[in-house]
């Protein structure tokens, strides 16, 4: 698989912007200016889906082990480029099967062909039932479902879908996997027709829907977008998915080897949950030589690593030399960061900090407690390769807001992460003493 | 053959020369004259009761003229409704909704392309003005108006999907007549990114620009004023002019700048919050439960307060918290009424209150009381309505007229509060220039004392929710698609029926979505669910009932308001 080639990084309107900035309508600067020089993408030009047959199966089939659904949001210039297509066709040359149901919501903007490269709106998205194939340039599995108002920025719309993929082929596990841009703790989800996209606390409520539906946690909750696993991200979702999958960093346009991850899931059903989101880890590790970072998070361990945060807090606040150092500026500008610059790897900071202090600290030794439970308990798998062009120096698994200046409380309030934790109040703190 | 001579007469002639017409004939002739988009026997078939009670014994016939008929009428009302080049991007907004894929207008031939719109007002409304005309073409974002001459918009830039990586995208001339509205409005917000003139066909986002310019003067005026220190000046240096804003908010606050009160003010309001001025969590918990009993203070008493109390039999339940867009919001799970965070913060950063100040003081938790109230009174309206659907158990989706119901509330609340209480006029006057929240507050209520209920259901229409649906607009467009969905089900068989219903969308799923939501769901809700809402949706008297109580309602208060306001001499005080 070709990599560095173009990211799943949020490009965000200016609208979008507006909303999401402090007080002020502009400042924020978008992801193309975060991005330079990015080599053609290498997606084949394939057609769109063939045959629609909107009835519905004459009757539910027979409970497989996985259900594994896929929401892929193309109404961008991913559409355009070709990459949703093509990982439909990486999902076909597994299928589904018997133990295993692959099914995908579809909507995009496309192009009529490379020459003149006109523009293409496919109006409303269609439900897929992924069957097997060989042909890498044609999507051939049939549609199930039309949905001709569809918004791939909707919540409701992605609940519409799982619940709809849920009725129709009822499983023992459940994976739901958002494809598209990611804006961490800004969002996910972008519909370039409708505006639309997911703010973190509204996919929280949508993903309670499914639960409620599903009457358990959803198995696997995986987000094929850049930016997404940050611990705000992952509070939210805690109580509605066993493993949270996603990424520190961008993801590269190609996204998740589908062919590889369907193949290892079709060829052993029986993977429980933390065995699939590490199988995600794994073959994603493998599909890129560098500028790739994924994890997959283990959600009852959230309010724990929560704890273990609070204390370390607690801690830094309680030290005054410790709060000096874990609120230097120039510490935090040092500290491993992603393409979004004010996510940041939660334990780089935490060295960081560590290694500005004497040995025997009480903050050393929460820090130390804290990078254990996240290696130990919260973190079930990372991958990290060199970071080639990205702004990384490590990723351990786990992102976590420090802004440089301003404490964005319009976003970062909405999260039920900010009610939980003391993370908040630290950063209050240090935004304080920025002002000094 | 006779019937279409039948069509023709009341296309010429409207409802006189149906008089001599049974009611048979009648509704042939609707038929035939609907399905060409004549308004006029939209409106005929609307009043006709004979041919529409002959109509329901096909119901589904029924249902499926009046989704049409429905559709017909809004349209002519929107049409008909002031139109002028300022209010071209909310007409922009309005038509998006009606004339686009699977919509009931295209199927009558308005659409989906927007320039049948423009044949069909030629067909009949000829006398439609010719600066109205030319409203309606930006608004359709007709691709001379928009891009002049060119045949194609050469390369465009979407996203990665760029002129520098050389994927850009074209769009042609005749691609751009093939799509609709909210397509072309897509490729608009592209261009727009491109170059800035495109900014007038998005007034949101020229607004915010407008606005940007405004404080970043306001910056620039400060920083050359000589009141800064040069430590304070050094401070700003190369910053942006967010940062800067933000770091003149913390100068304000912290040290003696001696700035123009307005420059400060502007720049307070626009800026970030400093961290004391966050609420966290736990203190908008307690704001909200102290602000329960001082709104409810503030309401008592008024016309208006008083009926949006009498909604909350159990007192008022307050939330705080951050919204995305919107000053308030009404929670139906929890029957709470949320206020914005950031918009109580807005305030507090213009009068110069922290986190902390607020929390300990009951002089400035009443103030933000009065600030806030008129909210409260207007979502107060939105527990009303939904209080009144789940009695009535109909689909209510969210349209215009609940919208003008809950500002006639706001603004009736408003202008007798701005008469009453001299402490409330100086709160929302001294932040109209500075707060969007106290500028909309203050006209929604200047509108609704000025505007009688006719003119200001048109404001609200068109200045504030133009890109949400009238009743008719989202009656027509869910009744068309259950209806057909409806018609599509009876010739299935009962296996594929049955397992439609085994495992279809149920009525609490169905009910809270919106129009458009629904029209593109209908093939996976359950029959029953579907026959329910067209029942729901052919009986809109009771919709309009609810709606027009609530309007005689605000209407009574005003006059009576108005009537205490100046009485006549001799007369009794009110």
């Amino acid at each position: 698989m070709s990599e560095n080639i173009d990211m799943k990084r949020a490009f965000l309107t200016l609208a979008v912007l507006a909303a999401m900035t402090l007080g002020l309508n502009a400042g924020a600067a978008s992801f193309d200016t975060l991005m330079s020089d990015l080599p053609r993408p290498s997606a084949a030009e394939v057609s769109a889906p063939a045959p629609v047959d909107a009835a519905p199966q004459a009757s539910p089939a027979a409970e497989r082990e996985w259900l594994v659904l896929v929401f892929i949001n193309g109404v961008n210039d991913l559409g355009i480029l070709g990459f949703a297509n093509a990982d439909i066709n990486e999902m076909e040359a597994v299928g589904s099967s018997d133990r295993l149901a692959v099914v995908v919501e579809y909507g995009i903007l496309g192009i009529d062909d490379n020459l003149g490269r006109n523009l293409q709106f496919q109006r409303g998205s269609k439900t897929i039932f992924v069957t097997r194939d060989a042909d890498l340039s044609k999507i051939t599995s049939p549609v199930i479902f039309n949905s001709n108002e569809a918004d791939m920025g909707s919540e409701a719309n992605l609940v519409r879908f799982v619940k709809r993929g849920l009725r129709r082929y009822p499983a023992k596990k459940v994976a739901v996997i958002l494809w598209n841009h990611g804006a961490g703790r800004l969002g996910i989800s972008y519909d370039d027709v409708s505006k639309n996209y997911m703010e973190v606390d509204k996919l929280g409520a949508a993903l309670s829907l499914v639960k409620k539906t599903l009457g358990r946690k959803i198995d696997v909750f995986a987000t094929d977008a850049c930016l997404m696993q940050m611990a705000g991200v992952a509070y939210e979702f805690k109580d509605y998915a066993e493993v949270i999958v996603g990424s520190e960093e961008e993801i590269p346009g190609n996204g998740y080897p589908y062919t590889e991850l369907l193949g290892r899931l079709s060829n052993n059903t029986g993977m429980d949950a933390e065995a699939l989101g590490s199988a995600m880890v794994e073959t994603y590790g493998a599909s890129y030589n560098s500028a790739a970072t994924l994890s997959a998070i283990r959600t009852a361990a959230l309010p724990g690593f929560a704890g273990a945060l609070d204390a370390w807090v607690e801690a830094v606040k309680a030290d005054p030399a410790a709060f000096a150092a874990a609120t230097d500026a120039g510490l935090v500008a040092s500290t491993s960061r992603f393409s979004q610059r004010e996510s940041k790897d939660l334990f780089d900071y935490l060295e960081r900090v560590e290694a500005r202090l004497p040995a025997s600290q009480p903050v050393k030794e929460a820090g130390a407690a804290l990078k254990a439970y996240l290696s130990n308990d919260l973190i079930i798998k990372n991958v990290a390769k060199p970071a080639g062009r990205k702004p990384y120096t490590q990723a351990k698994g786990l992102a976590i807001y420090i802004p440089d200046s301003q404490y964005n409380s319009a976003n970062y309030e909405k999260l039920v992460f900010t009610r939980d934790s003391l993370w908040d109040d630290f950063l209050l703190d240090m935004m304080r003493e920025r002002l000094k | 053959m006779r019937l279409s001579a039948i069509a023709a007469g009341l296309l010429i002639c409207g409802l006189n020369a149906s008089a001599g017409m049974t009611a048979p004939e009648r509704l042939a002739a609707y038929e035939t004259a609907l399905s060409s988009g004549d308004p006029l026997a939209a409106a005929a078939f609307l009043k006709d009761g004979e041919a529409r009670e002959l109509a329901e014994a096909e119901p589904q016939k029924a249902a499926a003229l009046l989704a049409k008929a429905e559709a017909l009428k809004d349209l002519k009302e929107l049409l008909a409704m002031p139109w002028d080049d300022a209010k071209a991007n909310q007409l922009n907004q309005s038509l998006s909704i009606r004339i686009d894929t699977d919509r009931p207008l295209p199927k009558m031939g308005i659409g989906p392309e927007p320039e049948k719109l423009l044949t069909w007002l030629g067909k009949y409304q000829p006398s439609y003005p010719a600066t109205k005309k030319t409203v309606l073409k930006k608004a359709i974002r007709q691709w001379e108006v928009v891009f002049g001459t060119m045949t194609d918009t050469r390369s465009l830039s979407w996203g990665q999907a760029s002129m520098r990586s050389g994927q850009a995208v074209t769009v042609t001339k005749s691609a751009w007549e093939g799509m609709v509205i909210r397509e072309r409005n897509s490729v608009i917000e592209k261009m727009i990114q491109a170059d800035p003139k495109f900014l007038i066909y998005n007034d949101e986002r020229l607004a915010a620009a407008k606005s940007d310019v405004a404080v970043d003067v306001a910056v620039r005026a400060v920083i050359n004023s000589g009141a800064l220190t040069p430590a304070q000046l050094a401070q700003l240096s190369g910053k942006t002019f967010t940062e800067q804003a933000y770091l003149l908010g913390n100068f304000f606050d912290g040290s003696d700048v001696k700035v123009d009160p307005v420059l400060k003010a502007k720049i307070n309001s626009a800026r970030g919050s400093l961290p004391q001025e966050v609420l966290p969590a736990q203190q908008r918990d307690l704001l909200g439960s102290m602000l329960n009993t001082a709104v409810a203070r503030e309401l008592a008493g008024t016309q208006a307060g008083d009926r949006a109390l009498a909604a909350f039999p159990g007192g008022l339940k307050i939330k705080v918290a951050p919204l995305s867009g919107g000053y308030s919001s009404y929670d139906p799970a929890s029957g709470a009424v949320i206020l914005d965070s950031e918009t109580i913060q807005q305030y507090m950063r213009m009068k110069g209150y922290t986190a902390n100040s607020l929390m300990g003081s009951p002089a400035q938790v009443a103030e933000i009381a009065k600030y806030m109230s008129p909210a409260v009174v207007y979502e107060s309206a939105h527990k009303m309505q939904a209080d009144w659907a789940a009695k009535q158990g109909v689909y209510k989706p969210h349209m215009q007229e609940d919208e003008i119901e809950a500002m006639s509330l706001e603004g009736l609340y408003t202008t007798e509060k701005m008469r009453k209480d001299a402490e409330f006029d100086r709160i929302l006057t001294s932040s109209r220039d500075f707060s969007s929240y106290a500028f909309k507050t203050l006209e929604v209520g200047t509108e609704f004392k000025t505007g009688r209920s006719k003119r200001f259901a048109t404001t609200v229409r068109q200045r504030y929710f133009s890109g949400l649906p009238s009743l008719d607009a989202a009656a027509s467009q869910v009744l068309g698609a259950v209806t057909e969905e409806l018609d599509r089900r009876s010739a299935l068989t009962p296996s594929e029926k049955a397992s439609i219903d085994s495992t279809g969308l149920n009525q609490e799923e169905a009910l809270e979505m919106s129009p458009a939501e629904l029209a593109g769901s209908v093939g996976e809700i359950q029959t029953a669910v579907l026959a329910k809402i067209q029942s729901d949706l052919s009986r809109l008297g009771v919709y309009k009932k609810h709606y027009n109580a609530a309007e005689m309602e605000n209407s009574k208060a005003l006059k009576s308001l108005e009537a205490g306001a100046a009485p006549e001499p001799g007369a009794p005080k009110a």
